[in-house]
Order: C-alpha cells, then structure tokens, then sequence
C-alpha cells in the first residue's frame, strides 16, 4: 500500500481518483484486434448463490499496486478508470453511477476494493472504448487456464 | 485461480468463436437490412454443402452452451457464479428457431457473462462503419440484445428479446439505415 495515501472510510462515495480493474484474457472480456476490454469486462457479478451484486469490482490505484491486482491472474489484463471523467461522462449519458469504498480481506488488493454502480449497456460500452486506459494488455497466450482466441473474423 | 486440466479443455473449447464465414454473415442479414417493403424478405437459401457446414456450427454452439455449465463459481476472478440451467436452455431454444429463420448465417460465437447469462454474438464487417457486433444475451428470466459499432462510443440499439422473430424485426428496423454502409 502507499504509505501516504488517504484510506477513505468504508462505504464512502468516491469522486476523485483512479481505479483498477483486472480483465480476463479470453474474447469475451478482452479484444485482441483493438487491444482494449469489451464491454463483458464490466458486467456485474451473480454469484453461487444467485445474488446479482450491487456494482463492479474494483480496486482504487491509490490503495494497491497494478501487481497486486493481478497478483495470481498471469496474462489477465488491467486498465484504469478516472473517477471523475467516469462520473462526468455517467452525467452526460443520464446514468446513476456511483463509485463506493468496500474493502475486503480477498487477495492483495483487496484492501484496495472497491464497487461501481450503475455500471449498464451504454456506461460498459464507454468504459470498454473510451473510459478504460490500458496498463497492462491481455496475453493472447494461455494463462490461468483461459486462452483468449483469434477474433472471430481471422479465426 | 486455477483451473484443472479437464476445467482448462472444457475452456478452451467453449471460448472457441464463430465459424470464420463473415462475408456469408453479412449476405445472410443483408435481406433483413435492406428490405422496406412490408412484404417478407426474401431469405439466401445456402446451397446444400453450406446447409450442412453451417448447421455443424449450430451443433456446435449448442454444445458450447451446455458446456457453459462446466464453469465453477469465481470462474472470471471475481464473483461469478454458474451460468444458469434454465439460460441454456433458453438461449438454445431461441439459436435453433433463428437458424430456420436465417439458413445461410452460421452460428455466433457463444460466451458467459459474469452475470450468469448465455451471450451470443455475431459480428460483421461494414464498409463505412468497421465493425457491427450484433450480442445477445439470455439469462433464466429473459434475454436482451444491443447493437453497436466496435469504433463508437455509444450503443447503437439495445432492448429485450421475446423470440427469434421478434428479434429479426427488431434488427430490421435499427440496422435498415445501415444496409448501404
């Protein structure tokens, strides 16, 4: 962690800052043609239990380490998203979003965690070809046990 | 997250795309885009060696899909839980009517969502615009479209999918100012 940086309180509305997000190197959540997410990279979770949670994943930049994020996820991709050209452009499109702090004890950068809101069709497809700066592409080889494909229209 | 070696196959076999038959794509939505009249479009009858090669896709999509169940919960790194049986079931009850109505168009690629949906996805080349992904997504309760151009920023058309009809009136209309591009 950044020894200096401000833990925000648990639950609190973000409005400034960046955040990471790690993306699966397979061709539903990463494109090999562009070198950018799709816009399945920012869908919610349902989980085990059926449960569609609130938001997205996750993780403020200030809290963690873009190697902590993809700490154990060889290959996976990670981008970053600025909070507030996130919540501008949410503005702009008459989307809800909100960014809150929800830290947790899963993996490295879990204390780093945090949920997005409001994340719909048109704010994924922003965050996939606008929002979404890359820092680290997606291998196109095997890694974690996923291999991403040559795109639909080479293979 | 690790997977094992029979969890890295079933993978591998189930993020495997569409058949490479792009041009067939667009020739086979062409009538739905660029047809007016109120009278049904003509459909591309594909010719016998086509019929067979294109129904193999569907045979193989529809076992991607159930191969879909094989995903174990947290299968994105994340959250994500099973893809839904009665999705599955869903997304193939729609893929195999569409096929009758559409013969010359091979199947989509097929994909989960983290959301515990069947996503399908065709995507073709235009002209003056670059790419068009036409993505369905089916989940236990319903299924929704969206169309949008891989260089825009914005969706081109998204809404709820009742039945393979229903949706090729529903691509006519959005896609018909396009057909030209």
């Amino acid at each position: 962690l950044t020894a200096d940086a401000p833990i925000p309180a648990v639950g609190a509305r973000l409005t400034a800052g960046t955040l990471y997000r790690r993306v699966s190197n397979t061709h539903m959540q990463w494109d090999l043609a562009s070198g950018r997410p799709t816009k399945g990279a920012f869908r919610p979770d349902k989980d085990r239990y059926g449960q569609l949670e609130e938001g997205v994943s996750f993780f403020l930049a200030s809290l963690t380490t873009p190697e902590a994020v993809l700490n154990g996820h060889d290959g996976y991709g990670l981008v970053s998203v600025d909070i507030t050209e996130l919540l501008a452009l949410a503005k702009v499109k008459k989307e809800t979003v909100a960014v809150k702090f929800d830290p947790s004890t899963d993996g490295a950068a879990g204390p780093a965690h945090c949920y997005v809101e409001g994340l719909y069709g048109p704010m994924q497809k922003a965050l996939a070809k606008q929002l979404a700066k890359v820092v680290v592409s997606a291998s196109p080889e095997q890694a974690s046990g996923v291999k991403a494909p040559e795109q639909d229209e080479d293979s | 997250m690790v997977m094992t070696t029979a969890e890295k196959s079933a993978f591998a076999n189930l993020v495997t795309p569409g058949q490479p038959l792009f041009d067939r794509i667009r020739a086979a939505f062409s009538h739905v885009m660029t047809s007016r009249s109120s009278a049904p479009p003509a459909v591309p009858v594909p010719t016998p060696e086509e019929a067979i090669s294109i129904a193999k896709t569907y045979a193989q999509a529809v076992e991607q899909i159930y191969e879909l169940g094989n995903l174990k919960p947290g299968w994105n790194s994340y959250k994500a839980g099973p893809i839904g049986e009665k999705a599955q079931k869903r997304a193939v009850d729609f893929l195999l009517p569409f096929h009758a109505l559409v013969p010359s168009l091979p199947a989509p690629a097929i994909f989960p969502t983290s959301d515990g949906g069947v996503g399908m996805r065709w995507r073709m080349a235009t002209k003056a615009r670059g790419y068009l992904d036409l993505e369905l997504i089916f989940f236990d309760g319903h299924g929704e479209y969206s169309f949008d151009f891989a260089d825009d920023n914005d969706l081109l058309a998204e809404g709820r999918i009742s039945d393979a009809p229903s949706f090729l009136t529903d691509v006519r209309k959005h896609l018909s100012p396009y057909a030209a591009a």
